[in-house]
């Protein structure tokens, strides 16, 4: 019956979740394509064409609405636009003709103040130059934004491009902070689109909290308390065997726990319920648990001692990597006697 | 064991030589900090020199290009009380071999890790593929860097690593993942688990769940199922986990029959008026024979956040008051100021609760490249101890090149 509330415990949440994602997970749309045929390797890359052939009045465009797409105008430059079998070119539907479609994004972009900054189009629109004929994106992804915008070569505040549509708790509400290692993992991309990858992650996850970002600045007094219970993971950002002892053991001090009279039968269930953080501080080469004489397999007997790993010896059952390793946790404790019969492995080797 | 100091400086010196030839550049910023302090033990001058850089070396047609990322940091007290404390750190330093073999991304070096079942710092190779639009495969492997002896190399034998982490994305909003870790060190395998992750950012609502299984232990040591919504005036997060307490199976404590943590999360923001949101959070933590919950609310704006909180159950029991301000006062100058009051007791045996104060009050200048920051610290707790605390901090961005 437990097993069975165990497995609902960890199906249920399971099903919900994909329940949910079913539900709402939208239908491939096929984008029925623009009418306009058009291949910019063919123009920049093979015949050489320069981008303000077609894109003339790019120069002067301070608008992110601005049309800077070529009318058939431009083209019948260089193409018989008159030649009605022709038109098949450049047109899907040469019975009903369209313009090409002008997709207006939400950023506020001014193409002259980049242009008189002597940014090269292909800074931005690297698709546009490149070997493939077939580009896909016509527009730079935000990475490539942040290239420049780094607050060197020019600014980097969100509403130098998003203007007013957006702050930053909309993009990273309070609680974002919890959940925001699970979504690196899922959509590094979109992460990677503001932050400097393992620049930004590194300054927080491996820092010092000089400035109280991380904790607030008495985090040093209260720390206990979530060290004590589970309401924040430590071990998301530190390793506490290395992280804490670094400053309990330099300063000499123990858990005010420690010091009451009921520990000792106390212990017990403090480390079943949370032996990270007894991990933090004793560890695999501490006496202090095992070789002290409280836990120790004094008599060599199997199943004599209870006290430790009662439920969780079924995996070293049979030959596992401890078996040959004499750095194995097993032998903490126990004494490879390397004989039939003698002492712990007398357990099996009988 | 290898210095790595020399080698990550002389590859950015070569790297940085290589400027200006055509399309190479180098970024960065330079990081000066000094934190004044007095501890029972005597004043501290902790200071911390920091580098971050990226020197691109060569930039070909489309993607194509190597650069080389580099961060570390040199800390110390010029008061000369903490001698076990300087040290280097390198945080990371990779070369980064782009779409030199198609489709690839190679980094080469120490670089942070991550899957959604284990993180490390590594010393080794990630390689990421996309063979398709909608696939994206990472593998690493390399040794992992332990954070005692940050500037050096662990053998492989010591401490291999490796995993890899295979993502699919039928949809731009979809994400479904398989994760896989080994984690070695000291010479002992400190973890091994494989895990699937699902992860779906709609419009308004998102979800994500997660199972890990561990392979040493041979069961499923953590399930996590989020489900959050978002609009214009409203975000809610709801969540629960249960987990096995994560212990290497180097340790000791990795024999004990640990009770299964049941977490349940719940997370609001809610848009008042204007830019004034309200925040809350409830959190239950459900063991087998204990419990213990805690919540938080208050008021959040860009300037401003005040926030109360509370916490009670087998860890303790605290009441905690926050407030933070940052108002910018022109374009250059930012001043910002912080208040925490909390009173806890950290067991039941405590009759009386303790009391902990800290501020800070400090100057922020950004112009042209510089970021100047100086705050004045103030930690009071009535058990332990008072000080007051000096941080001056310079940073210095740089940039050449690079287009």
């Amino acid at each position: 019956m437990k097993s069975m509330k165990r497995y609902m415990m960890i199906v249920a949440p399971i099903m919900l979740l994909v329940g949910l994602t079913v539900a709402q997970t939208e239908t491939p749309v096929k984008k029925k394509p623009g009418d306009i045929i058009f291949s910019h390797f063919f123009h920049v890359q093979e015949n050489e064409i320069d981008c303000e052939t077609c894109h003339g009045d790019i120069a002067t465009s301070t608008e992110n609405v601005d049309r800077n797409l070529p009318d058939m105008e431009v083209c019948a430059d260089c193409h018989d636009v008159e030649d009605e079998e022709g038109c098949v070119i450049c047109h899907r539907s040469p019975d009903d003709p369209q313009p090409s479609v002008h997709v207006i994004t939400g950023f506020a972009f001014n193409h002259q103040a980049h242009v008189e900054r002597k940014v090269a189009c292909a800074t931005c629109h690297a698709e546009m130059t490149s070997d493939h004929p077939v580009v896909k994106t016509a527009i730079s992804v935000k990475a490539q934004c942040m290239q420049c915008h780094n607050n060197v070569t020019a600014e980097s505040r969100c509403a130098a491009c998003h203007g007013d549509r957006y702050q930053l708790a909309d993009i990273h509400p309070t609680a974002w902070r919890h959940g925001h290692g699970e979504e690196a993992s899922a959509r590094e991309a979109w992460c990677a689109s503001c932050h400097h990858e393992q620049v930004d992650c590194q300054d927080c996850h491996q820092g010092d909290n000089l400035q109280g970002n991380i904790h607030e600045l008495n985090y040093v007094f209260i720390h206990g308390l979530d060290a004590g219970s589970k309401n924040i993971d430590c071990t998301r950002c530190h390793n506490r065997r290395e992280f804490c002892t670094d400053c309990h053991e330099r300063n000499l001090r123990i858990p005010l726990a420690h010091s009451t009279a009921g520990w000792l039968s106390e212990h017990g269930r403090a480390a079943r319920q949370d032996p990270e953080n007894c991990a933090s501080c004793h560890e695999t080469d501490d006496p202090s648990c095992s070789r002290s004489g409280c836990h120790a397999d004094l008599d060599g007997i199997r199943g004599t001692d209870p006290r430790f790993h009662a439920a969780a010896m079924s995996r070293f059952d049979g030959h596992g990597a401890w078996h040959g390793d004499n750095g194995y946790v097993c032998y903490q404790c126990h004494v490879n006697t390397n004989a039939e019969g003698i002492g712990f492995c007398g357990y099996c080797h009988r | 064991m290898i210095r790595l100091r020399a080698v990550v400086l002389s590859g950015i010196a070569a790297l940085i030589l290589a400027v200006p030839a055509q399309g190479t550049g180098v970024s960065g910023r330079l990081t000066g900090d000094v934190y004044a302090y007095e501890n029972p033990d005597g004043t501290h001058w902790q200071s911390f020199l920091g580098l971050q850089s990226r020197a691109i070396a060569w930039r070909g047609s489309g993607r194509q290009g190597i650069s080389l990322n580099s961060y570390f940091r040199w800390t110390g007290d010029l008061a000369g009380n903490t001698p076990d404390q300087a040290n280097w750190r390198v945080y990371h330093g990779y070369l980064r071999l782009d779409h030199l073999v198609p489709l690839t991304r190679i980094d080469v070096g120490r670089q942070f890790v991550y899957t959604s079942v284990g993180s490390a710092v590594l010393d080794g190779i990630t390689a990421n593929i996309r063979p398709f639009r909608e696939m994206e495969i990472r593998l690493f492997g390399g040794s992992s860097v332990a954070g005692e002896h940050n500037d050096r190399l662990q053998s492989l034998s010591d401490a291999a690593s490796f995993g890899g982490r295979v993502a699919y994305r039928p949809f731009s909003s979809l994400t479904v993942g398989g994760n896989w870790f080994r984690k070695k060190s000291d010479g002992l395998t400190a973890y091994h688990r494989v895990g699937l992750d699902l992860s779906h950012d709609g419009r308004r609502l998102a979800t994500y769940g997660r199972v890990t299984y561990d392979i040493e232990q041979l069961l499923v040591t953590d399930v996590l199922a989020r489900v959050s919504y978002r609009d214009r005036n409203w975000y809610w997060s709801s969540e629960f986990r249960t987990r096995q307490p994560s212990v290497e199976v180097s340790s000791i404590f990795s024999l004990i029959d640990a009770v299964r943590a049941k977490d349940l999360r719940l997370d609001f923001e809610r848009r008042v008026i204007g830019n004034i949101r309200a925040v809350g959070q409830v959190f239950v933590d459900l063991l087998d024979d204990d419990h213990s919950w805690a919540a938080s609310t208050g008021l959040r704006t860009t300037a401003f956040t005040v926030l109360w909180h509370h916490q009670t159950g087998y860890g303790g029991d605290s009441d905690g008051l926050r407030g933070n301000a940052h108002i910018a006062l022109d374009t250059h100058w930012t001043g910002f100021a912080s208040a925490n009051l909390s009173t806890y007791r950290v067991q039941e045996a405590q009759e009386e609760r303790s009391e902990a104060y800290a501020g800070g009050l400090g100057l922020q200048y950004r112009g042209g490249a510089m970021l100047i920051r100086g705050e004045g610290q103030f930690l009071r707790n009535a058990v332990d101890e008072s000080n007051f605390r000096a941080l001056l901090s310079v940073t210095r961005y740089f940039g050449a090149g690079g287009r």
